[in-house]
């Protein structure tokens, strides 16, 4: 797939959608340190590129299953930000009213199947979302997003294997950040080759740079076609940093500090994205900044509404176990 | 309308319900069997041929068979079901569950609450328990009480052919998330008159399988039958013994095992499930927390001893609750 | 009195019930009764009722005990004069047990399986009583909303006795198919009808309950020469109104509780509806179609708590031979105004259940003084 002639659109969009991921976990990390934002917060930041490319290529009939780092996930796939940001300061005008919370966003108007806080557990749902399209003999896909430390969870082997065996329309993100909570994928992934063990369950799998979104989108895009077109589950290991830690919170410890300040210059998504639409003369770089302004204010609204919001009422305890008991 | 037994009752509200709905399909291992093989396809119809032929009638597309994979069973089952479909997913063993518990624990029973009140998971997983045919530890074991204390699913155990294929059908119907447990003892058990036509019963409404003044015994699955043997044997001698089978563990009809008690004054509670925390404390608890002033007696309860299933015939039959552990108990609150 | 030791069984209530529970005896050994007094309470699997005695005498024994199940046909008791010895009844018994044996069941061990008729496309249950030789005008059971053929169970035999004596579930209704068409009580009587041509009856007294009264009314107003008589049990069609929360709580329940509610205003003894009553008529409501097909035919034959139907005019201009029975305390329909109705004591809205045998006796008369 060449994304070198990609229509101007399309390339605000995608700009627009990793700009907006970036200012709603920046905001959300600040946020945090007040202490008005309870529980585990997971933070995406570093990995922006990888949430814009694939979803660019998805429709809302299309079903994604996210990971307990989730927020750019669900906001690529076109979640109301600011019912969102409710959400993860526990308020009853959230996205899932205050009950889930930023572990457990989900959106099923959209396809979002829902970040997950058990890590894997997306992998089998997904491929359960993919049975469903096929089922329906439509060309929908299912897109499971998976971290290193998923990668290596029995279930996803599992769900790798039975897509393959039922022939699913599914494909496998690898998210690969280095890191599956404070231990490094060079430890953890045994051969440390996640695309070749995919490839080894039968979904053929390339390895890209997940910070650069031509280099992803182009990848994902040509997974997708190959499933849309009934070729089977395909996968793709894409390389990113988080720039946080595994929560907010995390001292992490296990990186070096040159680690952690190098990734913020050498493989930040926004600025090679900038740089990639220099070169060509593709965009006008004020029409960047215009997008940079206007998400600026809609992450400001979007907090303001958030604080200025209620708590659920105690009632709502008791809602929502069932449809009906 | 005929005699038909559980098996029986089970195939046909599958039928019915595939035929009825086409969003409805089966998968697990060996729902049809053959695939791969050298020989034919449909070559087993489930480990019991409960499913044996619904291939030939609804295709592989809804008669799917499986690796031996059950958490990608369940956890396919699921996303199929939060995305449109309404699978019945076959888990073979309850013991099973074992490998395969987060789509049903921290998925489907959540996905509804998690996500406000957004999400529907008709999801059905049909599943074996019980014990009594000598399959030894991690093929008899009863776990309902371990779905029932996870809110968001619920969980179905019929013990005649009549529940069974009303529950089922209610089940496959129903748009949240269900256990539903065949005792692998009873799939063949005497029929009972068991419509042709496909019906529904609510969950959470007791059956009264026998009227009696003097006791209340709650019981379920195989143990509706122990009790009602006993039951007929102490009519004899004047004890008059009435038999709730709340059919549904979750959600539960409190209201009848309270009626009862309040008329009869007295409880026993026989229950496969579990030595500790399981069915039994969870009904005595009930009974004792809101009909104390009922009671004429103390509550007893009946289950196996706090340990695995052993395998010898002689060890199991010692295991599993029978006649004369639930006599005894009878007699001591009668006499008490 | 010929044989002078008389058994008392178990009798059959209806066609399907195959054993009965002593709830208690009414008479104590030793006593003596007349023919038509009542001997014992007997529950089935249904409704209880009391069996009464078929002579006088004086009861010797009762062999069965209170809260003892045994199958139709099976001895209760026995009676006989006071000279006949112990040992006479001892040996009695002893014969009696021996060479009882079981009403022959089908082969799948189920209950009795009923006819089935195509009228009209519908599919619709059927069974006979009485001696299949028998020449007489047959009887046509027609029950009422909500019920099946079964509900006439006190009084087949009774009614069987000179005539043979039909009865349908209606459509929607037992195990008749659930599809009613517009539901309406032409479609129900039009229904009725061609199943009477389908067992070539050209003639039938015709028993109706409630809705199958207004059914048999609307049969006799478009073919009168087709009816020998009318029994309007608890009729609709002949007033005003009906009790709409108990049409709407009957289609529409779902649980046992609900279910129960709404039964309880059919009879006057609410201790009637038991438990396994309920149970029996869910099993009915439960099937695909059944409450559809309810809150249709509601919809079609009544708007809210307003009859819709209305025979009176008819019923006043003929002069077929017509017998009204009404519970004194019916909760679903008024007594019909303007025309001669029995009035039955102790009974709601289901005298030829409550009061089964002092029904009887009115139907057995009206349709012999018909004949006549």
């Amino acid at each position: 797939m060449n994304l070198s002639n990609l229509p101007k659109e399309r390339l605000l969009d995608a700009y627009r959608t990793m700009k907006t991921i970036r200012e709603f976990e920046e905001r959300i990390h600040t946020e945090n340190t007040t202490g008005d934002i309870a529980g585990f917060l997971h933070l995406s930041v570093g990995q922006e590129a990888i949430a814009a490319g694939v979803m660019s290529h998805l429709t809302t009939q299309d079903y994604i299953a996210s990971t307990h780092r989730g927020h750019g996930h669900a906001i690529a796939k076109g979640s109301d930000v600011k019912a969102m940001m409710k959400e993860i300061f526990g308020k009853a005008g959230g996205l899932c009213g205050g009950k889930g919370g930023s572990m457990h966003i989900a959106d099923l108007e959209q396809g979002m199947l829902g970040a997950n806080g058990i890590v894997g557990a997306g992998g089998p749902l997904a491929i359960g979302a993919a049975l469903t399209a096929k089922l329906k003999k439509s060309d929908d896909v299912a897109v499971c997003f998976l971290g290193d430390g998923a990668s290596n969870q029995g279930g996803v082997f599992e769900a790798m294997n039975m897509s393959v065996a039922l022939g699913l329309p599914v494909v496998f993100i690898f998210e690969n950040n280095g890191y599956g909570e404070f231990t490094g994928a060079d430890f953890s992934v045994g051969s440390k080759d996640i695309a070749g063990r995919a490839a080894g369950f039968g979904i053929p799998t390339v390895k890209v740079d997940g910070t650069n979104f031509f280099t992803i989108a182009d990848a994902a895009g040509t997974a997708i076609d190959r499933v849309r077109q009934g070729l089977g589950p395909q996968g793709v290991e894409a390389f990113a940093f988080r720039f946080y830690g595994h929560f907010e919170g995390d001292p992490q410890a296990y990186r070096s500090k040159d680690e952690i300040e190098n990734v913020r210059v050498d493989s930040d998504c926004l600025i090679n994205f900038r740089a990639s639409v220099a070169e060509g003369n593709r965009l006008e770089i004020g029409e960047l900044d215009a997008i940079d302004a206007e998400v600026a204010i809609l992450i400001d609204e979007a907090v303001a509404e958030a604080r200025a919001a209620d708590f659920p009422s105690p009632d709502a305890v008791l809602k929502d176990v069932y449809i009906s008991y | 309308m005929a005699i038909k037994t559980i098996r029986q009752a089970i195939g046909e509200a599958l039928r019915l319900e595939m035929a009825r709905d086409e969003h409805v399909f089966i998968m697990g291992e060996d729902v049809a069997g053959g695939r791969g093989g050298t020989g034919v396809l449909d070559a087993a119809g489930g480990v019991l041929g409960i499913t044996k032929d619904l291939l030939e009638e609804f295709g592989e597309d809804r008669v799917i068979d499986t690796p031996i994979s059950e958490t990608a069973i369940l956890g396919c089952a699921v996303g199929a079901a939060v995305s449109g479909s309404r699978p019945v997913a076959e888990l073979m063993f309850n013991d099973f569950m074992g490998v395969c518990f987060d789509p049903l624990l921290n998925q489907a029973a959540k996905f509804r609450y998690m996500f406000g009140g957004k999400a529907e998971t008709p999801l059905v997983v049909r599943t074996m328990y019980g014990a009594g045919i000598r399959a030894a530890a991690q093929h008899s074991q009863t776990l309902y009480h371990m779905f029932t204390s996870v809110p968001g699913l619920k969980c179905v155990c019929p013990s005649n052919a009549y529940d069974a294929k009303g529950l089922l059908i209610q089940a496959i119907r129903d748009n949240d998330p269900v256990v539903f447990l065949e005792h692998k003892a009873l799939y063949d058990i005497p029929g009972v008159e068991t419509p042709d036509e496909a019906y529904t019963i609510p969950f959470g409404e007791a059956n009264f399988v026998r009227d009696g003044t003097d006791i209340t015994i709650v019981a379920m699955g195989l143990m509706v039958h122990i009790a009602s043997g006993v039951a007929e044997e102490l009519a004899k001698s004047g004890v008059s013994v009435e038999i709730v089978d709340p059919r549904t563990t979750s959600p539960l009809d409190t209201d009848s095992i309270l009626e009862s008690v309040e008329k009869t004054g007295r409880l026993v509670v026989m229950d496969e499930s579990a030595a500790r925390c399981g069915f039994a404390h969870d009904i005595a608890a009930l009974v004792a927390d809101r009909a104390f002033g009922s009671l004429k007696a103390p509550i007893k309860t009946i289950t196996p001893p706090h340990t695995p299933v052993p395998f010898s015939p002689a060890l199991e039959d010692a295991w599993l609750p029978g006649p004369e552990d639930l006599v005894k108990a009878i007699t001591a609150v009668m006499e008490y | 009195m010929s044989d002078p030791i008389k058994t008392i069984t178990v009798p059959k209530w209806g066609l399907t019930m195959e054993e009965g529970k002593v709830v208690t005896w009414l008479v104590a050994e030793g006593e003596t009764f007349s023919s038509g007094d009542e001997l014992l309470e007997l529950e089935t699997s249904k409704i209880a009722n009391v069996v009464e005695a078929q002579a006088g005498g004086t009861l010797r024994r009762i062999v069965a005990a209170p809260d003892e199940t045994l199958p139709v046909g099976a001895l209760l008791g026995v009676l006989a004069e006071p000279d006949v010895s112990d040992e006479e009844i001892d040996a009695f018994i002893a014969g009696f047990q021996e060479s009882f044996v079981l009403e022959e069941k089908p082969e799948d061990g189920g209950a009795a399986e009923p006819n089935y008729a195509d009228v009209g496309g519908f599919r619709i249950a059927w069974n006979v009583s009485g001696r299949a030789d028998n020449d007489a005008t047959p009887v046509l059971f027609i029950h009422g909303f909500g019920g099946d053929g079964n509900s006439w169970l006190f009084n087949l035999a009774a009614l069987s006795v000179d005539h043979p004596a039909y009865v349908i579930d209606l459509p929607g209704h037992g195990k008749s198919s659930k599809q009613v068409d517009d539901g309406s009580v032409e479609t129900l009587a039009k229904t009725v009808s061609g199943f009477l041509d389908s067992i070539d009856a050209e003639k039938s007294h015709l028993v109706g309950h409630s809705l199958g009264a207004a059914i048999a009314l609307e049969i006799a107003r478009t073919n009168e020469p087709r009816v020998a008589s009318l029994t309007l049990v608890a009729p609709a069609g002949l007033g005003d109104t009906i009790n709409e929360d108990f049409l709407k709580g009957f289609s529409e329940a779902n649980s046992r509780r609900e279910m129960k509610a709404a039964m309880t205003c059919l009879f006057a003894d609410k201790a009637l509806v038991t438990r396994d009553l309920v149970d029996e008529t869910l099993k009915s409501t439960r099937i695909d179609g059944a409450k559809e097909a309810l809150q249709k035919i509601a919809a079609a034959c009544f708007d809210g708590g307003v009859q819709k139907m209305h025979y009176d005019e008819f019923l006043a201009n003929t002069d077929l031979p017509t017998l009204i029975i009404v519970g004194e305390n019916d909760e679903i329909v008024p007594v019909p105004e303007g025309h001669s109705s029995h009035i039955i004591k102790g009974a709601g809205h289901m005298p030829h259940m409550e009061q089964a045998s002092e029904v009887n006796d009115l139907i057995c008369t009206h349709i012999a003084r018909s004949e006549n």
